[in-house]
């Protein structure tokens, strides 16, 4: 038996070596979880206004529209990780007024996001890297680390969001003729649902909605909904009873949080990167609205 | 937990160190790794564990029962005992995996709402492996084939040993029992071919059917919208996934198990190297296959009681397997089509025609065939129903059986199917041996271990047979 591990830790030695050196490698690639990561930790007390969400907000909410704005959601980020982070933060930011959480129609559909969850747990320190799984480590993904090394070594920055957390340089998917990609039937399939199979995953998101609100409540912040803007050719292939049981949802919550419907916002497919998704240049236009329209509401 | 993941990877040397260090002491052996294994299966679904203890208790109380009304001449009693044990063992398989079915199937032919009739109930893992291998040890406990054992935890070792617990090979007391009731000795070269068959068995679920999946996932997704090449591409890599899913799941527990000094049954030979579905069956779940010709097809009456009848055992065997697979009539289809294809080789007398010999490079056009005929059978298999398979099928004669594929990654598939090449390669040329067909290099090793690691990423799956 002494003969058999003798081989095998030497027949591993090397692996496991150049395991640790490509994850300690891709650990101090700067990236956009580390770089909010490290802006919270070092300006969470100067933030007024604090944007969640998912990637609807990453590409859809300027904070150079908001006062003194960071945009701390990114791709496929989920209520449950809207809520930890909130709570991770709450206590350092001392000027926080707002918190405003942008949604799509996915956006209660989405529990846990599994894959992305490497990220929360080593950049954002959301989840334990204990008990040891595929979700502790970069180098798991042997494919993903070395892709994120060539591309750092060729480009030298791999950071996907700007100096306030807003997403840089996504264009979309580009059809057969170069064109901009709406994917109108892929989302709008992709992201309609029965209410009957959904219904625990609903009730999950709901419930992160309402503990985001009494964080929100307790600290004296205002909490802001927002559905935000769609192509409309994406709207009309939603089952109706979808559309009406989000916004029915997010209405209840009227009476601590603001709740703004801007899923008609006027948009053509110009003004954005796909059917749920608008541009950086629109997002410019609707920021400096929303912000005009919760003035108005709150004054 | 499951053999791809890296719980298991952390799990098997401390259990295998542990259980090494006990070597001498078979009793406290044997209860780790009946602990072993109840850690094993708890990690996948801790809610089931009760149900396992029962079903081990049940089957081991009532073998000592049979054997004992069998040594005092008591047939009637023995027989109530062992109608006892197979009407509640299979019971429970019933009520969890097949009672929903049924009653909604009897709802829709009655034409009456189901939902407030169904129980919803989880399937637990494996469920369908253990009840056959205990409802296996009963009948050989009545048949008098096997003695019962009188120790609870050896009888345990059998029925719940970790690395076939969950989607076999489904063992036999025969084979199995033996092994536990003697002491067992570390030797360094089963350990090593033990190691090398884990490592296959990876390369062929992680690199082989997990890639496909990637390729047949999307393509099934929304298959009205794919062109018929895409269709086409989805079917056969099926076949591949499937294959490299489950054999790799046996190759990695025979493996297992033979790091602990315990010899499993073989599972698959070579079954895409079949020339007829005959020849496949004989190499394809080998372990369910002889369970099913065992208990049910010969005490039917076998092939001894003329043509109809042999023709009647066969269809009946065929539409249980299918049901055993799962609580669909997507797997009955795809039982019945076997059936058909076998029928077609019992009326002309060409089931036994390749019996005990390996396939020669001038029979490949009908191995060829063979894999075809197996492919459209597995579009029923991974089918939510039939009518999507109907569908499938049709939407996969047209004209667009010559546009490329859209949304694919070509270099992936390149990659994928190189793997599927040497996988092929390696298995055509150590077709005739029951071991990892690679040859013994480090090199080879290494290879195959950062293919495991590049292939891998997060997006692994489960293996398929945990559903059933």
């Amino acid at each position: 038996m002494r003969k058999l591990v003798t081989k095998l830790i030497l027949f591993l030695l090397p692996l496991i070596g150049f395991a640790v050196g490509v994850e300690i490698i891709v650990e101090n690639i700067p990236n956009s979880y580390s770089y909010k990561s490290n802006y919270m930790t070092s300006h969470a007390a100067d933030i007024k206004t604090l944007v969640l969400g998912s990637s609807n907000a990453y590409d859809g909410i300027c904070p150079y529209e908001l006062p003194n704005c960071f945009n701390l959601a990114n791709s496929g980020q989920a209520l449950e990780e809207d809520y930890r982070l909130l709570s991770m933060y709450i206590d350092s930011m001392d000027s926080l007024k707002m918190v405003i959480i942008p949604l799509g129609y996915h956006s209660l559909l989405s529990s846990q996001t599994m894959p992305r969850r490497l990220y929360y747990t080593v950049y954002m320190h959301l989840y334990s890297r204990w008990p040891l799984s595929q979700y502790s480590f970069e180098a798991y993904d042997m494919q993903n680390a070395l892709r994120k090394i060539k591309e750092y070594i060729l480009t030298g920055d791999i950071t996907r969001c700007d100096s306030l957390g807003q997403r840089l340089y996504y264009e979309g998917t580009v059809d057969e003729n170069g064109e901009r990609d709406m994917q109108i039937d892929f989302l709008s399939h992709h992201d309609s649902f029965e209410i009957t199979k959904k219904r625990d995953v609903i009730d999950s998101c709901a419930n992160y909605l309402h503990l985001i609100d009494s964080i929100c409540q307790r600290h004296n912040v205002r909490l802001v909904i927002v559905q935000m803007p769609v192509l409309s050719q994406y709207k009309a292939q939603l089952p109706v009873e979808q559309i009406m049981i989000q916004d029915s949802l997010l209405r209840s919550f009227t009476p601590t949080a603001i709740y703004i419907n801007a899923s008609e916002w006027p948009l053509s497919s110009k003004d954005c990167y796909n059917a749920t998704h608008i541009s950086d240049a629109t997002s410019i236009s609707f920021t400096k609205e929303l912000y005009e329209y919760i003035i108005r509401l709150t004054h | 937990m499951a053999f791809n993941s890296l719980t298991f990877a952390f799990f098997l040397p401390v259990v295998f160190a542990v259980y090494w260090q006990l070597q001498g002491h078979l009793r406290w052996q044997n209860a780790f790794v009946v602990l072993a294994s109840y850690v094993f299966y708890g990690w996948l679904d801790w809610r089931f564990l009760g149900l396992i203890v029962f079903s081990s208790l049940l089957t081991w109380g009532t073998g000592l029962l049979i054997a004992n009304a069998l040594r005092t001449q008591n047939n009637k009693l023995a027989k109530l005992w062992f109608i006892g044990t197979i009407t509640i063992n299979l019971g429970i398989l019933c009520i969890f995996k097949y009672y929903d079915f049924f009653v909604s199937s009897l709802c829709t032919l009655l034409q009456i709402d189901a939902t407030k009739h169904l129980l919803h109930l989880v399937l637990p893992v494996g469920i369908s492996f253990y009840t056959f291998q205990g409802i296996s040890y009963s009948v050989d406990v009545y048949r008098r084939n096997i003695l019962p054992t009188n120790n609870l935890l050896t009888f345990c070792a059998f029925l719940t040993f970790f690395p076939q617990l969950v989607a076999g090979p489904i063992e036999r007391a025969t084979n199995l029992l033996p092994q536990f009731d003697s002491p067992r000795r570390f030797h360094y070269q089963e350990a090593v071919e033990g190691l090398r068959r884990i490592l296959w068995g990876l390369f062929k679920k992680v690199v082989i059917a997990d890639t496909c999946a990637t390729f047949i996932n999307p393509v099934w997704d929304t298959y009205s919208h794919q062109p018929a090449s895409a269709l086409i591409l989805a079917a056969l890599l099926f076949s591949i996934q499937i294959y490299g899913d489950f054999s790799g799941y046996s190759d990695i527990a025979i493996g297992t198990a033979r790091l602990f000094g315990i010899k499993l049954r073989e599972n698959f030979r070579t079954p895409y190297f079949s020339r007829d579905v005959a020849e496949f069956w004989q190499r394809w779940h080998i372990s369910l296959n002889t369970w099913f010709v065992d208990y049910v097809y010969i005490p039917l009456g076998g092939s001894r009681n003329g043509k109809a009848r042999t023709i009647s055992n066969t269809f009946v065997v065929f539409l249980l397997s299918g049901l055993w697979h799962g609580a669909e009539w997507s797997f009955v289809g795809w039982g019945v089509y076997h059936a058909l294809l076998f029928m077609i080789l019992l009326i002309t007398n060409r089931t036994h025609r390749y019996r005990n010999e390996v396939a020669t490079y001038t029979q490949i056009p009908q191995i060829v065939l063979t894999f075809i005929l197996l492919t459209m059978g597995w579009i029923l298999f991974r089918a939510p129903d039939i009518e999507t398979a109907w569908e499938f099928v049709y939407s996969m004669c047209n004209s667009t059986i010559f546009s490329i594929p859209q949304g694919i990654h070509f270099t992936r598939l390149v990659c994928l199917l190189m793997c599927i090449f040497a996988m092929v390669f390696f298995e055509w040329r150590n077709r005739t041996k029951n071991e990892a067909p690679i040859p013994h290099s480090f090199i080879v090793y290494y290879v195959i271990v950062f293919a495991i690691w590049w292939f891998s990423g997060r997006a692994s799956s489960d293996f398929i047979y945990f559903q059933f």
